[in-house]
């Protein structure tokens, strides 16, 4: 893994829509600036839906990968 | 005070809008139909009273008689509750349902919150409907990156679709991007909306792909139509270029409602050739040509059904799900009332994304709650995202002990391939 220590974990699978962003953004709030979170998906439309979010908020995707079948994401908290 | 809100406010009153608020005779008709005043008593639920404190704040704007007319200034106590008269209200238009003229509180709603969103007084803040703004905008950004996502994306839908072989059927597909399918079918984020629809898809032999988008449209919850269009347009612009005959949207009220009432307005002739539908009564109608077979009596809990608001009294889907259901259970118990008269869940109008919203979420839907507990039902069906979110804590938060399952998961699980 890249060099950060993850601050907060969020485990997103199972939740209904548009709670894997909601509880992201929640989330990140709590967290220092900087603050790395990793987040825990396993439905691919949560992937485009975190990645659209990150983007429009400005909050910094640092990584993504894929271990049997769940999708782990990494975001910095930048504002 | 409030000086951006009525501005905005005025500019977007139209005919109907200004009849509303000019022929209101304050019967009190829809007092009682709003499960929020039903359940917190306070006048500012009241959808008549809703539309008077606009109104009254407009006239405190324009009119030299205002000592002697009901006019009131925009004083702080009148902001909070024009606030809470435009966020506390889920849009449902059960008011509308009763009142003697038809009055739609929710119209004047959505452009309130439109007109208090650009007012910039730090209500976002206050209210937490910023959230709905911030997933707003992702929908929408999403279109500028999906060319770069597209190939991750249908990895992991391939990925997904290995999954529902495996448990399911060994040929089963779930194509994305694929060109001259006659359906695009929109889901949602989460595989509950994707897997059932997958397989009655598949068992009906359905020539079908699946957006890289979502249904969800949030702008349209906070009045924002120009942006509402612009996360539409994205849907648009993928059945165009893949040409399909028809864009199919799924257990997902707000997002059906966009399909069916504004599409046409927003796109005119780009949208004419292709056919917008929702996905129960399309799965409905496989059921009624025999596209798919069901076995009857696959479940034989006691089952109850929750009309979403968008679904039903303002889509006019009330048959569709009920045949659909009665095709699977045996048992089945109705929410009195129901169907048009159908009390809400509480959990529209994008309150269920809002975290600060939640105990007025449970709060109003305790008429939901009761209706649910009268008919002793152990499992609660309905077609709509927010709907099922908000049953699902109603469920915790009452402690009535049922389980919340979407229409097509009955549909689903009892196919007969
Ligand atoms: S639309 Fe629904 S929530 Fe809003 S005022 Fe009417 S009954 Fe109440
Ligand atoms: S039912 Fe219609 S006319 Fe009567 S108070 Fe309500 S909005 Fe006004």
């Amino acid at each position: 893994m890249a060099e950060y220590t993850v601050e907060s974990t969020l485990d997103a699978r199972g939740l209904n829509c548009p709670m894997p962003v909601v509880r992201t953004s929640q989330e990140i709030k709590k967290m220092s600036v900087g603050g790395v979170l990793e987040l825990l998906a396993t439905d691919p439309g949560s992937v485009a839906d975190m990645i659209a979010w990150c983007k429009s908020t400005g909050n910094e995707l640092l990584d993504r990968k894929t271990e049997d079948g769940v999708f782990r994401f990494y975001i910095r908290r930048v504002n | 005070m409030l000086t951006r809100f009525l501005e905005i406010t005025r500019d977007r009153i139209n005919r109907p809008l200004q009849y509303y608020q000019d022929i209101c005779v304050r019967c009190g008709a829809c007092m009682d139909a709003c499960h929020f005043y039903a359940a917190s008593r306070n006048p500012a639920h009241i959808p008549a009273q809703r539309m008077m404190l606009v109104r009254k704040a407009l006239q405190g704007e324009r009119s030299w008689l205002n000592w002697y007319r009901d006019a009131d200034r925009a004083d702080g106590r009148q902001v909070s509750e024009i606030q809470q008269a435009m966020w506390e209200c889920t849009g449902c238009r059960r008011c509308a349902t009763f009142c003697p003229f038809d009055l739609d509180t929710a119209l004047l709603v959505s452009v309130g919150r439109y007109a208090l969103m650009n007012e910039g007084t730090g209500l976002e803040a206050e209210t937490g409907h910023g959230m709905i703004l911030e997933i707003g905008n992702a929908e929408i950004s999403k279109g500028e990156i999906i060319e770069d996502l597209k190939e991750f994306y249908i990895e992991q839908v391939k990925l997904l679709e290995k999954r529902v072989q495996d448990e399911f059927a060994p040929d089963l597909q779930i194509p994305v991007d694929k060109k001259g399918a006659e359906i695009l079918y929109v889901p949602l984020v989460g595989e509950h909306a994707t897997v059932p629809a997958a397989k009655i898809f598949h068992a009906a032999g359905a020539d079908w792909t699946m957006s890289l988008f979502t249904a969800t449209n949030h702008s349209f919850f906070v009045g924002d139509m120009a942006r509402a269009k612009q996360a539409a347009r994205l849907i648009l612009d993928e059945a165009l270029r893949l040409g399909v005959k028809a864009i199919v949207y799924p257990e997902c009220g707000h997002a059906t409602r966009t399909l069916l009432s504004f599409f046409e307005n927003w796109f005119g002739e780009e949208i004419a050739g292709i056919e917008r539908m929702n996905l129960e009564p399309l799965v409905a109608s496989y059921l009624e040509q025999g596209k798919i077979n069901v076995r009857a009596g696959a479940v034989d809990t006691p089952i109850t059904y929750h009309d979403p608001c968008n679904l039903g009294r303002n889509g006019g889907f009330f048959e569709e799900p009920r045949s659909l259901i009665r095709a699977v259970a045996s048992e089945f118990r109705e929410l009195e009332p129901n169907r048009a008269l159908n009390w809400c869940c509480g959990g529209g109008g994008g309150l269920i994304a809002v975290p600060e919203m939640k105990e007025t979420r449970m709060q109003a839907g305790n008429e939901k709650a009761e209706q649910i507990r009268r008919t002793g039902a152990k499992w609660v069906v309905t077609a709509c995202e927010n709907c099922k979110t908000q049953l699902g804590d109603l469920n915790e938060h009452y402690g009535l002990g049922v389980e919340i399952k979407g229409v097509t998961d009955l549909v689903a699980d009892a196919l007969i391939l």
